[in-house]
């Protein structure tokens, strides 16, 4: 089910409504009643793929109660494996089987020893990506002796299959999210309401300004051998935005309507395009995501400590798998290897903690150096976008030598190229988020800062005003691209 | 509780009212697909002629130039095969009077994809209750301002001209066109200008492929001709004016499919007229709004010549 469908907007007024008032004092019932909500969510794309939720569940679950019961290292140590093949097998045999193959019959076809191996053609089950790292994460800690197992599986499986972080996160850890199964939840009239106006950001992100930037990166992408470097350069702004107010408009309908049912999700990206490098573009990015390689790859292999080559190696890595889990495909690769050159100079300089405040703190306006610094950081992100969106690598870098080509452009010519490419009203959506976001980066999401808006009938005509623009730009329904991962 | 839910009652109360308020107008302004609508339910039972097609059949055919008889012109923006076929099946019994069915086919039609777009899915069940959607039908299906607000709105703007379009829903000048569409007035006619920007949207989107259309495509033209002749109807099959720079930009495989099939139609079917404007007519550039669509003067000379050769080859009734 998609949170910018019609089925959504029906399911999560009704789920609401027997959450609170039903089974409002029935802690095991409203867990159940989850359980139940969650599958159904998900079971609406396609029921077939409930049984892997429900079996990685089931596995990780018995894993940890058997975790807590034996003190032997090996057989713990097993355990740990087990659940580690299990879930990333499933992983790694739904989304990268056909890659895997398709590479080893290229390497073999390049070598002059051409053969071939039929290919399976598997479906992607959506938000595989998500669901398993959120259950490992859990094994992980229990293993590490983090986390005292729970015994509670309807809560687990709660956990695991959470309906409004099921498919595209944010990946919470156990020791954050579980918890909250365990105690009564009451409703808090401010939460709900902060809520609802997180969701409506989050639908104004992704509907009105992810689906207008698909539509035209999606014609020029499939025409970069003919389209000019002026449409080229635009397209990869677009998509920029495309992808951030997809994945951003996602996380924040998942906090949003997590509140609503009286959860706390951590926050998964914090206005990323405002970073004045790259460093601080990561830690605002995909918090969820890239914290989670922090503890769980970074850290293991060393993390920061050791010597400069360590450093660097394992940097490489963390981005290199970053970029894999994405997709299978080297375009994602790149992507990652990309945004590892970029953090090199910080790291090598120790400066990859100079940017750990908010910009323009306490100011309207950046001074003219925080301002170019964060033109650059976005600049260096647009590049590496290109290698996200593109086809291949090959497609990647004509699409970066053509764009290039035309970095001289006249502001004129920019206008021409956004009015042949009917862009004109998706550039003033993206204003529209920026001016939001600029003036809202001090809190968990835009809207937040209007609470200070004392009038109500001024809030509700900003409202309004975001609404129907939601309304009014529903028809296409586009898949979130992160439910492709 | 209680305030949280009277608080999202009544936003969501207000928002539907304006909602209403809005599509009620939107029923009631005067642009081409209201009237062409109007002028089908009201006439469906006389016309003699019905064209189906994409926009370059509703640009170059105004029913207001044909003189051999009276003909509604439901072709649209974006119009598929499939969607012709619907609107065919939904009307015939309809249609009493009924003599000729004329049918696009222009060079990019059968690779042109099958489904039709959002906006028109909305606009073809609200107007001619022609359902798209695969599925059942759902309250906000019929809404129209929902599939594209803005053009929507744009029509409720009470400071635009009033648009000079006649009772078939034929533009009866170069302004009632969105502006979009108006490149060759935008360029002053200059054929030099037009020949430097061939990378525009009107020549783009028909460099596609889409063979797997193609098939499709093919059975529905031609169940379309078996059902028009079953019921003893004249068919014409009409290529309408593309522009130069148009034509030269057509991707040779795809045209030569089209040629070919166009070759077995006429040879499987001797009494189908096929009319191909781009040969029969000498157009200038100021008869273009754009590379593949002609504005009211080229509708002009466009349905004088499909007027005259339907005289010529089946008479006067």
């Amino acid at each position: 089910m998609l949170f910018n469908s019609l089925e959504f907007a029906i399911f999560l007024p009704i789920a609401f409504l027997i959450y609170w008032f039903a089974i409002r004092r029935f802690l095991e019932l409203q867990n159940i009643f989850l359980v139940a909500a969650s599958y159904v969510f998900y079971g609406y794309w396609d029921y077939r793929f409930l049984s892997l939720i429900i079996f990685s569940s089931a596995l990780d679950f018995l894993i940890g109660a058997q975790l807590a019961e034996t003190e032997s290292e090996r057989k713990r140590k097993v355990l740990l494996i087990v659940s580690l093949v299990v879930n990333l097998g499933f992983l790694g045999f739904f989304k990268y089987y056909d890659f895997f193959v398709d590479s080893f019959v290229d390497s073999f076809t390049f070598l002059g020893m051409p053969f071939d191996v039929d290919r399976l053609n598997i479906i992607l089950p959506v938000g595989i990506s998500f669901y398993t790292f959120q259950t490992l994460s859990y094994t992980i800690d229990v293993y590490n002796r983090r986390l005292t197992p729970t015994k509670d599986p309807v809560a687990f499986f709660a956990f695991v299959s959470f309906f409004p972080q099921l498919v595209a996160g944010p990946i919470e850890r156990a020791k954050d999210l579980l918890p909250q199964f365990y105690v009564k939840r009451n409703f808090d009239y401010q939460e709900a309401r902060d809520g609802m106006r997180q969701i409506l950001w989050g639908l104004f992100k992704k509907v009105v300004v992810a689906d207008n930037c698909a539509v035209i990166v999606n014609e020029v992408y499939g025409n970069v051998g003919n389209a000019p470097p002026s449409m080229l350069l635009i397209a990869v702004v677009l998509f920029a935005f495309q992808i951030y107010g997809d994945f951003s408009g996602y996380s924040d309908i998942a906090i949003g309507t997590s509140r609503l049912f009286g959860f706390k999700l951590k926050q998964n990206f914090a206005f990323p395009y405002f970073s004045r490098d790259i460093a601080e573009f990561w830690r605002r990015w995909h918090i969820s995501l890239s914290s989670w390689f922090k503890d769980y790859l970074y850290i293991p292999l060393g993390g920061s400590r050791g010597s400069t080559l360590k450093k660097v190696r394992n940097t490489f890595i963390i981005f290199v798998v970053s970029g894999f889990w994405h997709g299978a495909n080297w375009t994602f690769v790149a992507w990652g290897f990309l945004n590892a050159l970029y953090f090199l100079p910080l790291l090598l300089a120790k400066r990859n903690r100079a940017n750990t405040d908010v910009v323009a703190e306490g100011r309207y306006l950046p001074s003219m150096r925080e301002a170019i610094q964060v033109l650059f950081t976005f600049f260096i992100t647009v590049l590496a976008w290109v290698f996200f969106r593109a086809d291949s690598i090959s497609q990647g870098l004509v699409y970066i030598a053509d764009m290039l080509s035309g970095l001289a452009l006249s502001p004129k010519q920019v206008l021409i190229a956004l009015d042949h490419m009917s862009a004109e009203m998706v550039t003033y959506y993206i204003l529209l988020l920026l001016l939001f976001e600029w003036l809202g980066r001090h809190g968990k999401h835009a809207l937040e800062s209007f609470q200070i808006v004392r009038v109500r009938a001024v809030r509700w005509l900003i409202y309004y005003a975001l609404f129907m623009m939601v309304i009014f730009e529903n028809g296409k329904e586009i898949d979130f691209i992160y439910f492709q991962f | 509780m209680k305030r949280y839910l009277i608080d999202i009652a009544l936003f969501t109360l207000i928002a539907l009212c304006a909602l209403l308020i809005v599509e009620l107008a939107i029923g009631n302004t005067h642009v081409a697909f209201n009237i062409k609508a109007d002028y089908f339910k009201e006439n469906k039972s006389t016309v003699k002629g019905l064209v189906l097609g994409s926009s370059q059949s509703h640009c170059a055919i105004d029913p207001d130039h044909f003189e051999y008889a009276s003909m509604a012109n439901l072709a649209q923006g974006g119009q598929t095969l499939p969607t012709n076929e619907k609107f065919f099946d939904q009307y015939i019994d309809d249609m009493d009077s009924l003599e000729f069915l004329i049918l696009e086919l222009s060079y990019h039609t059968l690779e042109y994809r099958l489904e039709m777009n959002d906006v028109t899915k909305h606009r073809n069940l609200r107007l001619y209750g022609i359902n798209e959607f695969n599925r059942a039908v759902w309250p906000l299906d019929y809404s129209l301002v929902l599939s594209s607000p803005y053009e929507y709105l744009e029509l409720l703007n009470p400071l635009s001209e009033q648009l000079n379009i006649n009772r078939y829903g034929a533009l009866n000048d170069i302004k009632s066109v969105a502006p979009v569409n108006l490149r060759f007035e935008k360029l002053n006619y200059d054929e030099e200008a037009i020949a430097n920007q061939l990378n525009n949207r009107f020549i783009t989107r028909h460099r596609k492929r889409n063979l797997d259309a193609l098939p499709v495509n093919k059975e529905v033209v031609k169940r379309l001709i078996n059902k028009a002749q079953a019921l003893n109807l004249h068919v014409i099959l009409i290529q309408p004016p593309l522009y130069k720079t148009y034509m030269a930009e057509r991707i040779p495989d795809k045209l030569e499919k089209m040629e070919t099939f166009l070759a077995e139609l006429s040879a499987a079917h001797e009494d189908v007229l096929i009319i191909d404007c781009n040969e029969e007519l000498q157009l200038d550039v100021r008869d273009y709004l754009n590379e593949d669509h002609t504005n009211y003067r080229g509708a002009e000379k466009v349905t004088e010549l499909l007027s005259r050769r339907i005289s010529e080859r089946f008479g006067q009734k």
